[in-house]
């Protein structure tokens, strides 16, 4: 297989009709064990009815590792693969391709035919074509055409096929080179291959010496024919010679040696010498080898054109000046299986029609081979070998049946075939017409010039020769004339010239083996060197025999003989031959009698008689002598015997009178005589017309049963469809049961629970896990399914599968049973083959576990306080936690299966949402925390941190949404805080810091400075502790003085505090209790509570958005003006006139200090 | 340092008394020549204008206010 395939690679094929599936299988079995199947090309091509769905592909797929495709579209074909016919259609073949087409309306769909003939155009001696089993005809018709084009032809062996109808037909065509068995083909096929390419095939011998080897080298192989007897080519003619009488050595032996190699190659033969030996021990070869030697192709009407002109210039004139007794005379010579001789009727017939002549005509058709004329006189043909014809030309001439024609019994009853060798048989004669269309080219020359010369001789004066398109009547033109150069039509000219014809036209030496025949006196002249003495003899029988006419049986005279004409007389009216018509008077019985009785022994004859000629009377002895070698011609002789009586006078009288009464005798006996014959040839007639009724009724009985036979050809043709069907019904069964087998495997081995029902609800099939959902069993199937007991709740199952049917949806529904499983019943329409509804499919998948995982997710969803979203692949929200719903004010309703950027009408389409879903997450499985603000309306701006997980195993996306905008809001609040604080502890450290240092700077004794330092801090510290207490919101200033009054543990009874509510800034209030710190240090130390009696009052008012404030001491110590200003009271001072920009007035009068202090509210310019 | 703070003048900007006060008391110290101090930006640049300075110690919280007066063109 490794080298490459030729590029000539041959063309199977492969032609069957019913029972030729298994032959196909079979052929393809053992194509699969050969070798060099890949280097040729298969067309297989099953005759089926067009509606019928052909599993042939799959089916041929099986058994062969060669692509095999069906025909759809056109395909080039190329070797090594299946071509397959589809059943609707037929296959032309164009440049090397199949081309499908649409095919022709019932029996005229001829797809073998068609496809054959197409493969032998285009692909010529390439072309095999094999008939298989099949009923019908199919095939035979383009056989011919594929050994025309030098093709190869097999036809399946007869007995091995399931109907061996077609297979026999194909044989019968003559036209099949091997017979065998389907798995023999292959090998057979190999060696065509071989013989194609011209490769020596496996164990030839490779001395070249055969003949074959010369094929074309037609001059070369003429000398062959003087070759040895040993000489293989010599030995097969000897065999041929043998079998069929034909002398092979006349025919060219270049076409001989093709059609021997031919045999040679599909034997397998090694070589002549072979081949010559297997031909002289099997007689059947010889008969296929002659077969093959002997084909002739012929068609109705070949050459159209050709056939126009005889018409026109041969047949029309003949028609126009024949008069009605005189027939019409024909020969074809060489008819083969008869198109020609049929197709010349028909054109004849088709004048007479026109014209309404109705002479008598006669067409012989003679061919050598019995076979040929076998199916020739049948005057059966396939119907495709008349399709190119005009429709109503068939309908007058042939009779339709089935896949044949049959030509008419007016024109089949004008035929006469017979078999004849042209070289070696007699000729007719007076012929009008002579047709021999593509024989002389076989021929060799010299034989063909002979038989231009018969030719010559067989067509009556004026009479035309019609040849084939190669062919020419040479140079003989002393003898013919050019009708019609295209059409290759001549005419006779000139006399008849015995001489130029030498027939028989078979070797002297032949003739003296086959034991030395006698000339009958007319016919024979022999070979040419033989001339004088033909001469000299015909010279002795003109003057010492006696004379003689040549005649048929039906007394038709051919020859004259001698003086013949004294014994006949011709007769007032039209010319005639018949020697009983032109016979004197009285001759005729004695003629008949002589004549019949020579006809039926075969022997010579003789009556005499008494005769009166044209100078007396005379006794007469007619003999009557077949001639030898030529049928149904008779010489028949005139003897006259001597005078019983001289006439002269010397008798008696009594012997005169006694004449007399003797010629009286001889007078009534010769009138009895003549009463008597007339009596016979009338019971001769009316023999002949009761002859003639039966032949007509035989004739009926032959139309009947051709009826009956077309009959059962339609019965039978039914029948090949029935079991063409039948073959394909049954591989589809056992095919439909291996797949019923898996499906029910198929089904068992799941568990999901199934049942079928039918329209009305009744159960059809269940699998047997059903039996944990219904109680049912074998039994139940065709109950109702409403009957079944369930073991599960489903009151609505059969309204569900109503509405399935109404619908044509399918539904799905979840169902518990009472173990507390959970089951999803899916209900599906049933849809036939032909797609209609026939029912329903139930199924119950266990669910349970998904279930309880479901609701295990659903619980987690509606658990988690955080609102979070379930979606689907598509963004459709699948599930929400109650948080969402809550946090996003809305509803389930409009939130359920609702595309997620459309929730909450499109609040939720978000870009940032959509980066998340549509970029980030189809990277990476999750994303986390991915903060985005968006205005929400109704519910505001929200801060959230998105998370996402891509669930790819449930195609579920889980979205977290967490809202932050509280956390944010309280984070942005406590760095305001922190700030704040930050800001407070410094500025109360820098205060301290301040307060440290003014009083370190004061202070004259470290003791000193811890007093009044931490006494300033307390007070400081006192007024944060208050200001702390309130949140740093604004103080109360009645607190704040209260607030120092205790630290310094002065009695509340000796301080009158009065003033109306007033708040003061946390800065006012710490400065404030500062000032107020250092006047109660003063009255502690100096004043008003040094001793135990001393009251003070703290009163303030409210006056032109001041506060005005008065401390006043009363019954204290008395006061003394300091040397100098103490820091206290610096300190009151510029406090207030600093830092609350308001003013200070201290006075110590007697009985302790008074102190004014004034002060806008609220700073008059912020800090 | 000690030549160059002798001539400088500082201006003291702090609400808070005390530790205006402080500040002024570690200038003096330090050997620059307080002013002020200033209670409130308007104060300050009251005195500003009445009395140049080298450098202006503010108070962080009054800063931002005072910031904005800085183009102020008849302020340097």
């Amino acid at each position: 297989m490794a080298d490459a395939p030729p590029p000539d690679f041959p063309v199977v094929a492969l032609g069957g009709s019913a029972g030729a599936l298994q032959s196909f299988f079979d052929f393809f079995g053992a194509l699969s064990r050969e070798k060099r199947r890949g280097e040729m090309a298969y067309v297989v091509v099953l005759h089926l009815s067009p509606d019928h769905e052909s599993h042939l592909v799959e089916l041929l797929r099986n058994r062969t590792s060669l692509p095999v495709a069906a025909v759809e579209s056109p395909a080039v074909i190329d070797c090594g693969n299946v071509y397959v016919l589809p059943p609707d259609r037929t296959l032309a073949v164009v440049d090397g391709a199949l081309v499908p087409r649409q095919r022709a309306p019932g029996s005229a769909h001829r797809p073998v035919d068609d496809i054959v003939r197409g493969l032998a155009r285009e692909f010529r001696e390439r072309t095999t074509a094999i008939i298989f089993s099949g009923t019908g005809s199919n095939g035979s018709a383009a056989l011919g055409d594929v050994r025309e084009a030098g093709g190869c032809v097999i036809a399946q062996a007869p007995q091995s096929a399931e109907f061996d109808e077609m297979p026999r037909r194909a044989i019968e065509t003559g036209f099949v080179d091997m017979v065998l068995e389907p798995a023999q083909m292959v090998p057979a096929l190999v060696r065509n291959a071989h013989r194609l390419q011209g490769v020596e095939g496996e164990g030839r011998t490779a001395d070249g010496a055969g003949p074959h080897r010369t094929d074309n080298k037609t001059d070369a192989a003429e000398e062959r024919s003087e070759a040895p007897q040993d000489d293989p080519f010599e030995r097969i003619l000897r065999v041929l010679r043998r079998r069929s009488t034909i002398d092979f050595r006349q025919y060219k032996t270049g076409t001989l040696f093709r059609r021997i190699d031919r045999r040679v190659h599909f034997l397998g033969i090694d070589d002549w010498d072979a081949y010559a030996a297997h031909l002289e021990q099997f007689a059947e070869e010889a008969d296929l080898l002659l077969k093959d030697v002997l084909i002739t192709v012929t068609s109705f009407f070949r050459d159209g054109k050709a056939w126009h002109q005889l018409t026109e210039r041969v047949l029309k004139p003949l028609v126009a000046g024949r008069s009605e007794d005189r027939p019409i005379r024909i020969w074809t010579a060489g008819c083969a299986t008869g198109e020609e001789a049929y197709s010349v009727a028909i054109a004849l017939f088709e004048l007479l029609r026109e014209t309404g002549a109705a002479p008598q005509v006669e067409i012989f058709a003679t061919d050598v081979s019995q076979n040929a004329l076998a199916r020739a006189r049948t005057g059966r043909f396939p119907a495709a070998s008349v399709e190119h014809l005009p429709e109503d030309l068939i309908e007058r001439w042939f009779d339709e049946s089935g896949d044949h024609v049959r030509i008419r019994s007016e024109i089949r009853d004008v035929m006469i075939f017979a078999p004849q060798n042209l070289v070696q048989d007699t000729p007719f004669s007076h012929a009008d017409l002579v047709i021999c269309r593509n024989l002389l080219i076989y021929l060799k020359p010299e034989i063909q010039r002979r038989l231009i010369r018969l030719f010559h001789f067989a067509l009556a004066e004026g009479g035309a020769l019609f040849l084939g398109t190669a062919e020419s009547v040479g140079e003989t033109g002393e003898l013919f004339e050019t009708l019609d150069k295209e059409a290759r039509i001549w005419r006779r000219i000139g006399p008849t010239r015995h001489d130029l014809v030498d027939f028989p036209l078979i070797r002297e030496q032949e003739r003296k083996r086959s034991g030395g025949r006698t000339a009958g006196p007319s016919a024979v002249t022999p070979v040419r060197q033989k001339r004088l003495s033909d001469l000299v003899a015909a010279a002795l029988a003109d003057r010492y025999s006696p004379p003689a006419v040549v005649a048929d049986s039906g007394a038709v005279i051919y020859y004259y003989h001698g003086n013949a004409g004294r014994f006949l007389r011709p007769q007032a009216g039209e010319v005639t031959h018949n020697l009983m018509a032109l016979a004197r008077d009285g001759l005729a019985p004695y003629l008949r009698r002589a004549l019949e009785a020579a006809s039926r022994s075969g022997r010579p004859e003789s009556v005499r008689t008494l005769a009166t000629l044209d100078d007396g009377e005379r006794m007469l002895q007619i003999e009557a002598t077949p001639i030898d070698g030529i049928e149904d011609r008779f010489v028949i002789s005139f003897v006259e015997e001597r005078p019983a009586h001289v006439p002269a006078g010397g008798e008696a009288p009594t012997a005169s009178s006694r004449e007399q009464e003797l010629k009286e005798e001889v007078r009534l006996l010769r009138a009895e005589l003549a009463t008597t014959t007339w009596s016979a040839d009338h019971n001769l007639e009316e023999m002949r017309a009761y002859s003639e009724e039966m032949t007509s009724i035989n004739e009926e009985l032959r139309a009947a049963n051709e009826e009956l036979e077309t009959s059962k050809e339609e019965l039978q043709s039914l029948n090949e469809e029935l079991r063409t069907v039948n073959a394909q019904l049954r591989a589809t069964v056992s095919e439909l049961r291996e797949r019923t087998a898996d499906l029910d495997n198929l089904l068992r081995s799941t568990d999901v629970a199934t049942l079928f029902l039918d329209a009305d609800l009744a159960v059809r099939w269940f699998s047997p896990s059903l039996a944990e959902l219904f109680r049912i069993r074998e039994e139940d199937l065709g109950r109702p399914v409403g009957d079944l007991v369930r073991s599960y709740e489903d009151p609505r199952l059969g309204e569900e599968c109503r509405r399935v049917i109404e619908s044509l949806e399918r539904r799905e529904e979840q169902v518990e049973t009472a173990g507390g499983r959970t089951f999803m019943r899916r209900i599906t329409p049933y849809r036939d083959a032909n797609d209609r509804i026939a029912g329903v499919v139930i199924t119950f998948a266990d669910v349970t576990e998904i279930q309880n995982a479901r609701r295990y997710a659903e619980r987690i969803v509606e658990t988690v306080p955080m609102p979070l979203l379930v979606l689907d692949t598509e963004y459709h929200v699948v599930s929400a936690s109650p948080a969402f719903y809550k946090k996003f004010q809305v509803d389930p309703a409009q939130t359920m299966n609702q595309l997620v950027y459309d929730l909450g009408n499109g609040q939720w389409n978000i870009p940032e949402l959509r980066h998340l879903l549509d970029d980030v997450l189809p990277d990476g499985e999750v994303f986390h925390d991915f903060e985005v603000a968006h205005d929400f309306r109704g519910i505001g701006r929200k801060t959230m941190l998105l998370s996402g997980h891509r669930l790819d195993h449930v195609q579920l996306i889980l979205l977290a949404i967490e809202d932050i905008t509280e956390r944010r809001a309280f984070e942005a609040h406590q760095a305001i805080l922190m700030g704040e604080l930050g800001h407070r502890v410094k500025n109360a450290l820098g205060v301290v810091q301040g307060l440290a240092s003014q009083t370190a700077l004061r202070s004259r004794s470290l003791e000193e400075f811890a007093e009044a330092f931490s006494g300033r801090l307390l007070a400081y510290s006192r007024a944060h502790n208050l200001l702390l207490a309130h949140d740093w919101q604004p103080g109360s200033l009645r607190e704040i003085v209260e607030a120092t009054l205790q630290a310094h543990a002065v009695e509340p009874e000796r301080v009158a505090v009065d003033g109306p509510s007033v708040l003061l800034s946390a800065e006012q209030a710490l400065a404030l209790a500062l000032v107020l710190h250092e006047l109660e240090t003063n009255a502690v130390k100096y004043g008003a509570f040094s001793n135990a009696a001393g009251r003070a009052s703290v009163s303030w008012a409210m006056h032109d958005g001041h506060v005005h404030l008065r401390w006043q001491e009363s019954n204290g110590a008395a006061v003394e003006p300091p040397k100098r200003e103490g820091f206290g009271s610096t300190l009151i001072r510029k406090m207030v006139g600093y830092q609350l920009r308001g003013e200070a007035k201290l006075t110590l009068a007697r009985d302790g200090a008074v102190c004014s202090i004034s002060f806008p509210l609220i700073g008059s310019e912020k800090p | 340092m000690e030549h160059t703070a002798k001539r400088t003048r500082v201006l003291v900007v702090e609400d808070e008394y005390m530790i205006a006060m402080d500040l002024v008391s570690t200038l003096e110290q330090l050997g620059y020549i307080p002013a002020g101090p200033a209670g409130s930006v308007a104060e300050a640049i009251a005195m500003l204008e009445r009395e140049g300075v080298d450098l202006a110690l503010l108070d962080e919280t009054l800063s931002s206010t005072f910031r904005n007066l800085v183009g102020r063109d008849d302020w340097r």
